[in-house]
């Protein structure tokens, strides 16, 4: 057997066991008077008498095609009008508080928090990466896309989120934060542990990239960040 | 939603099958999802959410009452909420500190790392992994789902999930080699 396999049937075993092991405490804690809600039986009888039905498949193939034009012309619609409210960007003020260990920037806006996206409702990346870059993992939470690029040896960390948070902590113990303004955005830069940090706000959202790209190469994601 | 639903399903079979599984499994992937919620409500939301995303992969399942089958649908309960909790969660704070932890430089051979490491050493190691390293592991090498599997049960790309695994491994990898635990 190669190195590979046997790692492979060894991870296999002891994943067995942690999970056996991480199980059983789950199960110690079970409260077997658990009441469900009327209305969650209704959903999962629900789900069980659509399962009874014979014409299933039918609806597999026809039916689902139709289903997705009738949703692509929603979603196109939803796009539109977005894209109309996007036009309207509000005032937004970076406040940092500077503790003794770490540092607190907080996304402060003029207007109503209602008029910010709740979710990303738009995917904003940089459009130019830096050489030998490339995409490697991009995952939506729904209210921020974490997404990692990289060149083989070093990693970019790039974040998409909504400015509805009340603040953003920092480990910035000894950390001197920079102020700039680039593209009439206000952008802080710092370096904590070797590793470079860029953080704005076009105005909807906020944007987080580091890693160990020097100071030029962040400052040209600002620019190039777009949808 | 009704379509959705009716697709799933394709055997009488599974379809048995996966009203046991419900009535065997729905307490404890709800005290699985309350450890993350803590509100009964959204645990049933998420509880839905996963019998739907476990509907659609009954085909692939063992036995119902094997621990196998019992890991799966506590990680795909506890997947779906974990979603449901970032999907709600307006205070974006915890995103800086949150999976995007660095990984040193690590050359040295990870199959012969695992391979030379005591088993209950690797177990000790997996509890220091984050949830989301040591569940993709799971489903790749106890629930031994392809990569494509896993990208639809993660809602992630392929080649995401490859990356993941590899990240996943490699901090397994730092870690068994950090320890003095393999000369105890």
């Amino acid at each position: 057997m190669t190195n590979q396999i046997i790692a492979d049937q060894k991870l296999k075993r002891a994943l067995a066991l942690y999970e056996e092991k991480r199980i059983a405490i789950l199960e110690e804690k079970i409260d077997y008077e658990i009441d469900f809600s009327e209305n969650f039986e209704k959903r999962m009888q629900k789900l069980f008498r659509f399962q009874r039905k014979p014409y299933y498949k039918f609806i597999n193939t026809a039916g689902k095609r139709v289903a997705m034009i009738i949703l692509s012309v929603i979603t196109a619609l939803s796009v539109a009008t977005l894209s109309v409210e996007a036009l309207r960007k509000p005032f937004i003020e970076i406040v940092i508080s500077i503790y003794e260990q770490f540092t607190g920037v907080s996304y402060k806006n003029e207007d109503s928090p209602q008029r910010f996206p709740l979710e990303i409702e738009e995917v904003f990346l940089p459009m130019q990466l830096p050489d030998g870059y490339t995409l490697m993992e991009s995952n939506n939470y729904g209210v921020a896309i974490k997404t990692i690029f990289s060149n083989g040896t070093n990693d970019l960390y790039f974040e998409q989120y909504t400015i509805t948070a009340t603040q953003i902590t920092i480990d910035t113990e000894g950390v001197e934060i920079e102020t700039l303004t680039i593209n009439d955005h206000i952008v802080l830069f710092f370096n904590n542990k070797g590793i470079n940090t860029i953080m704005w706000t076009d105005g909807s959202y906020g944007y987080t990239a580091f890693g160990s790209l020097d100071k030029n190469a962040l400052i040209e994601l600002v620019n190039t960040t777009k949808n | 939603m009704l379509l959705f639903y009716l697709s799933l399903l394709e055997t009488e079979e599974a379809k048995s099958r996966f009203e046991l599984l419900y009535n065997t499994y729905r307490r404890l992937m709800y005290t699985a999802s309350y450890e993350i919620l803590k509100d009964h409500y959204l645990c049933e939301d998420a509880l839905h959410e996963a019998f739907i995303r476990i509907m659609k992969n009954m085909n692939g399942l063992d036995e119902i009452t094997c621990h196998k089958t019992r890991s799966f649908v506590v990680i795909v309960a506890e997947n779906e909420s974990k979603r449901l909790f970032m999907k709600r969660k307006k205070n974006a704070a915890i995103f800086l500190d949150d999976g995007f932890e660095t990984i040193p430089d690590f050359n040295q051979d990870i199959n012969l790392i695992i391979d030379k490491a005591d088993e209950e050493v690797i177990v000790k190691r997996l509890k220091e992994l984050s949830k989301d390293d040591a569940e993709i592991l799971t489903f790749k090498y106890f629930q031994e789902l392809k990569d494509k599997e896993i990208a639809s049960l993660l809602k992630i790309s392929n080649s995401a999930v490859r990356k993941r695994l590899e990240r996943a491994r490699k901090k397994l990898a730092v870690l068994l080699n950090s320890g003095d635990d393999n000369y105890d």
